[in-house]
């Protein structure tokens, strides 16, 4: 399907937000490899961060064969004012409870994206959002069942999960708010419309949270842009920058 | 001029599971030829695989080696699926002690052990040494394997 301008410059901008979730929610995952709690766990998290990592290696090859744009520039050279990323995956991994109430929540809302996705009148997404839901069903699965063990487990670990929950809920409201030019494209049908995906998501979350022992809280602060951004990306970015930026003409590692 | 190829592709391993190639784990969709220009088209078996680039290199070397000139490697998007796999391959990976993965309809079952045979095996992580395994123990017999996702 060839696009229309407009819509192919829209389509840019949500591919690269769609990686930047990707590529910030794998660099905290990835702080926890060696100090996660238990080993088959440290196994777990390198694997789901390594999965997010190839996900936004399809999205970016996606944009690369829109406008050109190279996806290792994108990722390590762009600076945190032009990252796309949702507050919630940029915010610290705090203890373990935050980190997998976080994931929980993230897993959930891209599983439902990821069902809508794969009928995208755009196939070359459709096709790369039935690749990722088959591997994003294994995380979904994995936090689903964290989330249960921390709420219904010890009294300090529901106490800790409901502190992340209390704080992570309203950023996860902020994945349901569209980018300035999405419209175009969900009318078009190439993404799914993400206001309508919002009340399904809530619903879901709540009723498994609520099984889990845990009560989602009311209000709180949604960010309204994804130019909106808290100091801790400048710090990510800084670490997982740093090598390449060292040598941007680099040829190989 | 393409058999030669295909025969030169089942060369090149997964260097994560090296008993099986990558003709037969149904990652090759489809080899052209042209004189000695030959385009390949393949697909990765989980998006984030580090063995992505060895496997490209390894495709190049082995098709230069069958006689080609100019190669080059198109990676496809079409979702790869373990229903792909070939039924020799499933053996293989039982063989090599790896429980092969279950049909997708039974997706949701647990493998029987690749050692014995048993039923009561415990899944220990859904998550293993690479993004396409998970790791189980036997309650039969003690082993502790690893069962391929089926996908």
């Amino acid at each position: 399907m060839p696009l229309d301008p407009y819509l192919k410059e829209a389509l840019v901008a949500k591919l690269t937000a769609l990686a930047d979730d990707e590529v910030v929610l794998a660099q905290r995952l990835s702080e926890w490899v060696g100090h996660a709690p238990i080993l088959e766990e440290d196994i777990a998290i390198a694997n789901l961060a390594q999965d997010e990592l190839g996900h936004a290696k399809l999205y970016l090859e996606l944009r690369q064969e829109l406008d050109g744009a190279d996806p290792d520039r994108l990722v390590f050279l762009r600076d945190p004012l032009e990252y796309q990323n949702a507050i919630l995956v940029e915010l610290p991994k705090g203890d373990w409870a935050f980190t997998l109430v976080r994931q929980y929540l993230f897993d959930a809302y891209e599983n439902l994206w990821l069902k809508e996705a794969q009928g995208s009148a755009y196939e070359p997404l459709a096709e790369a959002a039935s690749r990722i839901l088959k591997e994003e069903r294994f995380h979904l699965r994995h936090s689903a069942l964290w989330v249960e063990r921390l709420g219904l487990g010890t009294e300090e670990s529901h106490r800790r999960a409901q502190e992340a929950l209390e704080l992570l809920f309203p950023y996860a409201k902020q994945l349901f708010i569209p980018l300035p030019e999405e419209e175009a494209l969900a009318e078009a049908g190439v993404v799914p419309d993400l206001r309508a995906l919002e009340a399904p998501y809530l619903e879901e979350v709540t009723r498994h949270l609520e099984r889990s022992g845990l009560k989602p809280p009311q209000g709180g602060y949604v960010p309204k842009s994804r130019k909106e951004h808290t100091e801790y990306l400048w710090s990510l970015l800084a670490e997982m920058q740093s090598v390449a930026r060292w040598d941007p003409e680099a040829k190989a590692w | 001029m393409v058999d030669r190829y295909w025969e030169a592709l089942k060369g090149v391993k997964d260097p994560e599971i090296p008993v099986l190639n990558i003709v037969e784990m149904g990652m090759v969709l489809g080899v052209e030829a042209e004189g000695s220009r030959v385009k390949v088209r393949f697909r990765p078996t989980f998006s984030g695989c580090p063995a992505l680039r060895l496997i490209r290199e390894e495709i190049v070397r082995a098709l230069k080696a069958a006689g080609a000139e100019a190669v080059e490697v198109e990676e496809a998007r079409t979702p790869w699926s373990t229903e792909a796999m070939a039924g020799e391959a499933k053996e293989k990976l039982a063989a090599y002690g790896i429980a092969p993965p279950l049909p997708l309809p039974l997706a949701h079952q647990d493998p029987p052990c690749p050692r014995c045979g048993s039923r009561e095996v415990v899944l220990k992580n859904a998550f293993g040494a690479t993004l396409c395994k998970m790791l189980y123990q036997c309650g039969a017999c003690g082993e502790v394997f690893e069962a391929f996702k089926a996908v």
